[in-house]
């Protein structure tokens, strides 16, 4: 009897002390939650809060900016809208909406940075921004304004709940959230973006400029293919290549700026993720790109080697006066740039790239959508810079390595005929480009050696 | 009294040597080329000859010989053959006296903070997260994608942005993406996108069509269909 009882308080005393450890271990689980969210919510609002702050400093810059005389003033100016709309922007895409589409938002902040940019460097000459370029900014400063008006009445909605009573969906998933919580931020934000919507496209010398994206091939011409023939030209471009037994898997018509069939290759017996892809375009029948997914053993074979087997791939396809640019290594496979020389000219914009298994020489990857983007007869103009002018240009502190002529693209896909000017500061070698026809100093790349091949920023 | 002398003359013969293997630290090493002359031209030609690369007296005068095997000393030792001792040259033969790396002359030291390689992790995890088990060409797609998005001014402008964007990859949302290090392949794949592959022809989006998405994503236009992922504009 005694003994029960006895027995009777242990298990009453234990399953007290485990009800205590679980409330402990709840309240603790709740303390760590909701840190933990609270966290979170804090890193939203201060996305949102530098979003906000640049806006208003954006309104103000654009401001002085129209309201300034001198090309100099103002080139610091619209270097601050730049860094401002384009730190704005990078806090925009931080905010969590998902199902919210805040693109025209972004693109808008993003425009704006690379408008002001491209207005910096040429009042960076000394020239007042006027005409065209001031109206431009003077709509901008009247956009960037309500969106900075929207923002405040937004930022007083979003102080009462904040970024978790976003509903579900809406908002990246926050526990605890009921629908009835649906509220103002998600909206508000959707205001905004419809509001952008308005804002007329920018066309200008940038690289988020609108027509840049609007690209069309002007490589790609001739008569149309069908499938029976796009499959014939995979098989021949790869001939010698890949190996004979290959089989294929699937030729499919495909849209897009380029109309191509994909052709999908598969060696008998083997995983998919050894298919072999050959693009090939409907019109012209080109082949755009093709990739091998096998994994090449130890290498064999050397670099120099390497490049003189790509080199020759893409001669035995038709592919005239080619100057290797660089090769980096990547693995047991290496990948080199050609581009093709013209007149003594090395045109840039036409990138070839080849890939090479280092095991045994074979060619598994092979890319010219850069290419057909961009070749078409040119005309190159008469340089009105002498070679011996344009190494005068060059910065007394450099050692000038090598010039040549170079065709290159700007970021606007604007083509200049420039000097190449490879040269060294000390241990680091540049490439600069001066315009063959006015001397300005179009773009620097830094060139970077390392153990697997050369970069160049 | 000996001993202690021998200890005298010891320290005298180091200080001694490096007075004359270390004249004043900080001192730069002249150029050195062809028809140069003096002690500098002494000492290169002395370290040559202790090295194998030098057959000739040790004349002081920088001729045929010296500059055949400075040359030859500068192919072997990845320094640019140029004929001319440099910093760099210098260096490489363990001679060089100025700032460790800084030439004496400007204050430019040498740029050694650029590497692809934290680009390249990232995106390899985000290959791993978004397309593990797909083809080759798959991977680099979805890596491609993503140095679109890094393109577009609708997109942030980094990877990092584009990676952490909220809710755009499920794979980072849902920690996925540091579940595993990525693959060779993942990485191979990753490396080739940054090369300039893009099988996607510019898309902004990929998604796979026999699971459940935002019926939004069917109004974007496709432009490829790789392994079990359809890519577009």
């Amino acid at each position: 009897m005694f003994k029960t009882v006895g027995n009777n308080r242990w298990w009453v005393a234990t399953l007290i002390l485990l009800a205590a450890l679980l409330a402990l271990w709840g309240g603790w689980q709740f303390t760590r939650r909701s840190r933990a969210e609270t966290a979170l919510e804090n890193s939203y609002q201060r996305a949102f809060y530098s979003v906000l702050g640049h806006t208003e400093s954006l309104e103000v810059l654009l401001g002085k900016t129209l309201a300034s005389s001198t090309g100099r003033q103002q080139t610091a100016l619209l270097s601050n809208v730049w860094l401002r709309a384009s730190a704005a922007g990078e806090n925009l895409a931080q905010l969590p909406f998902i199902k919210l589409d805040l693109a025209r938002s972004h693109q808008y902040l993003s425009q704006l940075s690379d408008y002001a940019r491209v207005l910096a460097e040429t009042s960076a000459q000394g020239e007042n921004i006027k005409g065209e370029d001031w109206n431009k900014l003077a709509a901008l400063h009247t956009s960037v304004g309500e969106l900075s008006q929207r923002l405040h009445d937004l930022q007083d909605r979003l102080s009462r709940g904040g970024f978790r009573r976003l509903a579900p969906g809406e908002a990246l998933r926050v526990p605890g959230l009921r629908d009835r919580d649906r509220s103002a931020p998600a909206d508000g934000f959707q205001e905004i973006d419809e509001f952008l919507q308005q804002v007329p496209t920018m066309i200008y010398d940038g690289p988020f400029s609108d027509h840049v994206e609007n690209r069309k091939p002007l490589g790609i011409r001739g008569e149309e293919i069908d499938a029976s023939r796009a499959r014939e030209i995979a098989r021949n471009f790869l001939a010698g290549q890949v190996p004979t037994d290959n089989v294929v898997v699937n030729v499919r018509e495909i849209g897009g700026p380029i109309p191509k069939f994909s052709v999908t290759f598969g060696p008998r017996g083997t995983t998919p993720s050894r298919e072999i892809m050959v693009d090939v375009s409907k019109r012209g029948g080109k082949v755009l790109w093709f990739l091998d997914g096998r994994r090449p053993g130890s290498a064999a074979v050397g670099i120099r080697e390497a490049v003189d087997r790509a080199g020759k791939f893409l001669k035995e396809r038709g592919f005239a006066n080619l100057t290797a640019t660089g090769s980096l290594r990547e693995g047991n496979t290496l990948v080199t740039a050609f581009v093709p020389v013209l007149e003594g000219t090395v045109i840039y914009p036409d990138q070839l790239k080849v890939r090479v298994a280092l095991d045994n020489g074979r060619i598994i990857g092979f890319e010219a959508v850069d290419f057909y983007l961009s070749n078409h007869d040119r005309r190159l103009p008469e340089p009105r810079l002498s070679e011996g002018e344009a190494r005068q240009l060059v910065n007394d502190r450099l050692q000038v390595l090598r010039v040549r002529k170079a065709l290159i693209p700007l970021e606007s896909l604007r083509e200049v005929l420039t000097y190449e000017v490879r040269a060294r500061l000390e241990e680091d070698q540049y490439l600069i480009y001066f315009n063959a026809l006015t001397g300005d100093e179009e773009a620097i790349m830094q060139v970077i050696e390392t153990p697997d091949g050369t970069l160049t920023y | 009294m000996m001993k202690c002398k021998a200890r005298v003359a010891t320290v005298l013969l180091i200080i001694l040597m490096f007075v004359l293997v270390a004249p004043a630290a900080g001192q730069e090493r002249p150029t050195l080329y062809w028809g140069t002359t003096g002690a500098s031209v002494r000492l290169l030609q002395w370290r040559l000859q202790q090295w194998g690369y030098y057959r000739g007296s040790i004349d002081g005068v920088f001729g045929a010989n010296t500059s055949s095997a400075v040359r030859l000393f500068q192919a072997r030792n990845g320094v640019g053959v140029s004929g001319v001792v440099d910093p760099a040259t210098w260096r490489a033969l363990g001679l060089w006296t100025g700032p460790a790396r800084a030439a004496a002359q400007t204050p430019y030291a040498a740029s050694r903070g650029v590497s692809r390689n934290d680009d390249l992790g990232l995106l390899a995890r985000v290959v791993f997260g978004e397309a593990e088990g797909e083809p080759f060409t798959g991977q680099v797609a979805v890596a491609a994608v993503l140095l679109n998005r890094v393109r577009n001014p609708r997109f942030p402008n980094t990877i990092a942005g584009v990676v952490y964007q909220p809710g755009a990859f499920e794979s980072v949302s849902n920690g996925q993406i540091w579940a595993a290090p990525p693959s060779q392949d993942n990485i191979r794949a990753a490396q080739l996108a940054l090369s300039g592959w893009d099988p996607t022809y510019g898309s902004l989006f990929f998604w796979n069509p026999y699971k459940p998405v935002s019926p939004w994503i069917w109004t974007r236009r496709i432009v490829a269909r790789i392994g079990r992922h359809v890519f577009g504009l």
